[in-house]
């Protein structure tokens, strides 16, 4: 069984559809990266997958489980409770573009704030389970050091942790250097590779199309709103099918491609 | 220079003391009600905010004197004159507050949500620990700000009969017709009354920031 499973996924803001049926599984372990351009809704798709967005239509599934929804006894679909969708967000850990650390507090409570207010994990176990995780980012000394002391690409790494401290199954990375310093990028790439490398389950917007080709295993691209191509990332990187996604790349190379 | 605002200065200490009491009344219990409206129109934004909206709208568009009227020939004939006056300071402190309240708690920036939502939280974890600590920072200055409106709001339960500092002043100069005398002394007082305000809402910034 997948550890996602993304059904015809509908989204629409307003008048506007975002996401106009996509599909798609995520094994377990499985290093999944999503590329496209601005707009094509590659980020609304992993807020749909911790439902911080509520899809429209079609089905998201998480390890076996419907996200966001139920089906009543006749049959119609629900909306869960808060309890479930919650429960539920405990499971899909998220690092954002803005890192979005909560900057009242230091690092550690940064880590240990939701394991033990919303799991119920005694401090101490919380705090040492923090310090692992500090050290596997490489930010021991930080421990006690508040957000707005911290390069980007540190608090980028304490954003990860902190994702990281609630154990969860799977964990979305929505364009999580897209906002950093070229020579803060590669400390926090470093940390994503070696994760890979240990088996989580990762799904992973960017624009790092040298990681997607290293460390990716299973690559979708998307361009308004539908899935165009889907494959391992060293072949469609290196043999795009079609004109858009070869449009694409073609940025990413300094050539620009003359209609 | 100030003789008779000094011979007359424990008359007028009564008064301050009164004073003192409607406004830390009032500042008190009006900012705790203010918050507690303040939370309510942002958690639940489609029928409580609309009322909520509703009563700062009514209470805020009113001048004070005339609730302090409406408040001592309404309310005033049911409960004491210095209890109905009270409620119309708190009431009016919270129609302000509440808006103090919700601004700050929506200038707090999404992303603290959509983190806080996706490591598991719901809306009342939320709100005590990543939002409200947040939005006490941002609001500090404009609460200081609405407190020192309410210690000068004060006066105006004297036109209403109401009793304290400034009609006890107004009484003074009556007999004594030493007017600057006495209001020189007055402002002192009011004066005397607001720095302390200064002091808390000091020490409260310092203690709300973020430590860097």
């Amino acid at each position: 069984m997948p550890m996602i499973r993304v059904k015809d996924l509908k989204k629409r803001f307003g008048t506007v559809e975002v996401l106009k049926g996509i599909t798609f599984d995520v094994e377990k372990g499985e290093v999944f990266v999503i590329i496209g351009p601005s707009g094509s809704g590659k980020s609304t798709i992993l807020r749909c997958l911790n439902f911080i967005e509520e899809y429209d239509d079609g089905e998201v599934v998480i390890d076996g489980e419907l996200l966001g929804y139920r089906l009543d006894d006749k049959g119609r679909r629900v909306r869960q409770t808060e309890a479930e969708i919650a429960r539920m967000r405990t499971e899909v850990g998220m690092v954002f573009q803005s890192y979005n650390l909560f900057p009242h507090v230091n690092v550690i409570d940064n880590l240990t704030m939701a394991p033990v207010h919303v799991k119920g994990v005694p401090k101490a176990d919380a705090v040492a389970l923090a310090m692992e995780l500090l050290a596997k980012v490489g930010l021991t000394e930080f421990a006690e050091a508040f957000p707005s002391r911290l390069s980007g690409g540190q608090q980028q790494r304490v954003a990860i942790a902190r994702a990281l401290a609630m154990q969860p199954k799977v964990i979305l990375f929505d364009e999580v250097t897209s906002a950093l310093d070229p020579e803060l990028i590669g400390e926090v790439l470093q940390v994503m590779r070696q994760l890979a490398s240990e088996g989580f389950t990762m799904i992973i917007v960017t624009h790092e199309m040298d990681f997607a080709r290293d460390v990716g295993q299973n690559l979708l691209f998307m361009d308004d709103g539908l899935i165009v191509e889907q494959g391992p990332p060293k072949e469609l990187l290196a043999r795009p099918k079609t004109g858009r996604m070869q449009d694409f790349l073609a940025r990413f190379h300094g050539k620009e491609k003359v209609a | 220079m100030l003789d008779v605002f000094f011979a007359n200065l424990p008359y007028l200490l009564k008064g301050m003391l009164i004073t003192i009491e409607f406004a830390f009344g009032g500042i008190v219990v009006g900012t705790l009600l203010g918050v507690g409206l303040g939370i309510l129109a942002v958690v639940f934004p489609s029928v409580v905010g609309k009322l909520i909206a509703v009563y700062v709208f009514v209470i805020r568009g009113i001048p004070v004197l005339v609730w302090m009227f409406m408040g001592y020939t309404g309310l005033g004939a049911l409960i004491s004159d210095f209890m109905a006056v009270l409620i119309v300071l708190i009431l009016y402190t919270s129609a302000f507050v509440a808006e103090i309240a919700r601004g700050a708690i929506l200038s707090v920036h999404h992303g603290q949500i959509e983190s806080a939502k996706s490591v598991g939280m719901r809306w009342p974890l939320m709100l005590r620990l990543v939002i409200l600590p947040q939005a006490i920072n941002i609001s500090l200055p404009a609460l200081v700000n609405n407190s020192i409106m309410i210690i000068k709001a004060t006066a105006y339960v004297s036109v209403v009969g109401v009793w304290e500092l400034s009609y006890a002043a107004r009484e003074v100069v009556e007999r004594t017709l030493a007017a600057l005398d006495v209001f020189l002394g007055v402002m002192m007082m009011y004066f005397v009354i607001c720095y302390p305000l200064a002091i808390i809402a000091n020490r409260l910034e310092k203690r709300f920031a973020f430590q860097h």
